[in-house]
C-alpha cells in the first residue's frame, strides 16, 4: 500500500501506458491463437514480453535507489 | 543527487508515455488520405464489351454464350428445383410504403438465402454491357465469400485441392441467392433479373462499388473490409422501391498503391506494378486478362492452383476482431498502412505462392469448360 501512495503523477501515467499495452498485446496475441497463426502468436509475444517487461523495469527499477529499505530510511530522516 | 535522479527518471516515463499517445494518435485519427480517392470513380465512361464477346477475345473457344436459361436445383427431398432466369412477373403489385424497411427486409432475406454481404445501389446504366438496355432502377449485390481456409497458402497440394473445390462449389451454386431473389422480388409484382457470372448483363464489380460493399484493388478483384478479395458477386436489377446504399471509401485503393503483393506473387505478371491507369474512362490497375486467362484457365491444372492475388493480399484474412480493428486502421493514415504492411510481412499472414510447386491433386479435376 504504502508503494501506491509513494506513486507520483507521471508514475500513474507510465502504468496506465503498460496496462494499455498490455491489453493490446493480448488481444493481439489470443485472437491469432484462435485463428491458430502461430507464427503470429510467438513474434507478438516475444515483442510484448521485451515491450512490457522493458517499459515495467523502466517503472520500477530505473533511477530508485537500490534498496526499498533504503528508500524508507531516507523517508523517515 | 536523489533530485537528479527522480527528474531523470520523471523525464524518461514522460517521453516514453508521450512517444507511445502520439503513436496511438498517429495511427487512429485520420490524415493525409489525400491522393487517390477516383479509383473506379465515373469519368468518360465505355461501356464494357460483353461476355461473350471478352470470352472470345481471350480465346476461350470452349465458351458459347450463355447456356439454358432455366436452373436446376436439388431440394430438400433431392426433387428438382427449377427456376427460370426471366420469369413472368406477378400480376398483382404488393404495397411497399417504406423503401428504407423493404430494403432491410430484402437484405435479410438475401443473408437467409446464403449470401455473406448485401448491398443496394442505384443502378447506373453505365454499368451494363454494350449493346444491352436495362431500365431497371435499382441492383442488389450480393457477395458470397470462399473460406478462407481454401484461400490461403498451404505448403502442399492440399490447398489446391481446397482452392479448387471452393471454386468448383461456387460456380456451380453461386447464382443460386441472386436467383431465388430475383424469383421473390417478381413474385411482389415488380420486374427482377439475377445477373451471375456470364449471365450477367452488368458489371458486378463497379455495381458492388457504388453498392458500398468494398473498393477495387490492384489485383482487379473487390476487396471487401470483412473477407477481402475472396468474394464472388451476383447481382439482382430490379424496381422494386429500395434504399440505395452509399459508396464507402475504406483506404483499400490507397493501400495497394503501396503494396505490391500481388503483382509480385502473380506467376505470369499480369498484375500491374506502379500506379493505376485509365481503362474506358475508369481509374483503376489494370489486370493484363489475356495473360490471366491463358494461365488460369487454359493450363492443364494451374486454374486450380493460382489464387495467387488472392492469397497473398494482405486483405485477405479471417472475419475477426483483430482483422477488422486492422481494416480500420488501414483507413486512417499513410502510417497505419505503412505498419499494417510492415506487420503483415513480420507475420507472414501473407506468405509468397510458390507457384512450381506440383500440384497433384489439381490435376484430375473436373474441366472449367466442363457442364455446370
Amino acid at each position: 500500500m504504502s508503494r501506491i501512495k509513494n506513486l507520483k503523477w507521471y508514475d500513474w501515467i507510465g502504468w496506465l501506458v503498460n496496462l494499455l499495452m498490455a491489453a493490446i498485446a493480448l488481444f493481439f496475441i489470443l485472437a491469432n491463437a484462435l485463428e491458430a497463426e502461430w507464427r503470429a502468436v510467438l513474434i507478438g509475444a516475444s515483442g510484448s514480453v521485451f515491450l512490457i517487461g522493458t517499459w515495467t523495469w523502466v517503472l520500477l527499477y530505473y533511477g530508485k535507489p537500490k534498496s526499498w529499505k533504503f528508500t524508507q530510511n531516507q523517508a523517515r530522516q | 543527487m536523489t533530485i537528479d535522479r527522480e527528474k531523470k527518471r520523471a523525464l524518461l516515463i514522460c517521453c516514453g508515455s508521450l512517444i507511445f499517445f502520439i503513436l496511438c494518435a498517429l495511427l487512429i485519427f485520420p490524415w493525409g488520405n489525400g491522393g487517390i480517392e477516383t479509383i473506379g470513380k465515373e469519368r468518360q465512361i465505355e461501356r464494357a464489351e460483353t461476355p461473350d464477346l471478352v470470352f472470345n477475345a481471350l480465346m476461350v473457344t470452349e465458351y458459347k454464350g450463355p447456356k439454358d436459361k432455366t436452373f436446376v436445383f436439388t431440394g430438400i427431398c433431392a426433387e428438382q428445383v427449377k427456376m427460370d432466369l426471366e420469369a413472368q412477373v406477378a400480376l398483382e403489385k404488393a404495397v411497399v410504403d417504406d423503401p428504407g424497411r423493404e430494403s432491410e427486409q430484402i437484405k435479410a432475406l438475401a443473408l437467409s438465402f446464403g449470401a455473406d454481404l448485401v448491398g443496394i445501389a442505384e443502378l447506373n446504366p453505365n454499368w451494363a454491357f454494350k449493346g444491352v438496355n436495362l431500365t431497371h432502377r435499382y441492383a442488389i449485390v450480393i457477395a458470397e465469400a470462399m473460406p478462407y481456409q481454401f484461400c490461403r497458402y498451404q505448403e502442399n497440394s492440399i490447398k489446391a485441392a481446397m482452392g479448387a473445390k471452393a471454386a468448383i462449389d461456387f460456380f456451380n451454386g453461386g447464382g443460386r441467392v441472386s436467383l431465388f431473389l430475383a424469383d421473390a422480388i417478381r413474385k411482389m409484382g415488380y420486374p427482377a433479373r439475377a445477373h451471375y457470372e456470364s449471365w450477367s448483363q452488368v458489371m458486378t464489380i463497379p455495381v458492388a462499388i457504388d453498392a458500398g460493399l468494398g473498393e477495387m484493388g490492384r489485383n482487379g478483384l473487390l476487396i471487401t473490409p470483412e473477407y477481402g478479395p475472396r468474394c464472388r458477386f451476383s447481382v439482382v436489377t430490379t424496381d422494386l422501391p429500395l434504399l440505395p446504399d452509399k459508396p464507402r471509401r475504406m483506404g483499400i485503393a490507397r493501400f495497394c498503391e503501396g503494396c505490391n503483393k500481388c503483382a509480385e506473387a502473380c506467376p505470369i505478371k499480369a498484375v500491374p506494378m506502379g500506379s493505376p491507369s485509365v481503362c474506358r474512362g475508369l481509374l483503376k490497375w489494370q489486370v493484363d486478362l489475356q495473360k490471366c486467362f491463358k494461365y488460369w484457365y487454359k493450363g492443364d491444372d494451374s486454374w486450380a492452383r493460382c489464387l495467387a492475388c488472392m492469397t497473398t493480399c494482405p486483405w485477405n484474412k479471417p472475419d475477426n476482431l483483430l482483422h477488422k480493428a486492422g481494416a480500420f486502421l488501414a483507413s486512417r493514415s499513410p502510417l497505419s498502412r505503412w505498419a499494417l504492411l510492415k506487420i503483415d510481412d513480420l507475420m507472414n499472414y501473407g506468405a509468397q505462392v510458390d507457384t512450381t510447386a506440383n500440384a497433384s491433386a489439381s490435376a484430375k479435376l473436373p474441366s472449367m469448360t466442363g457442364e455446370r
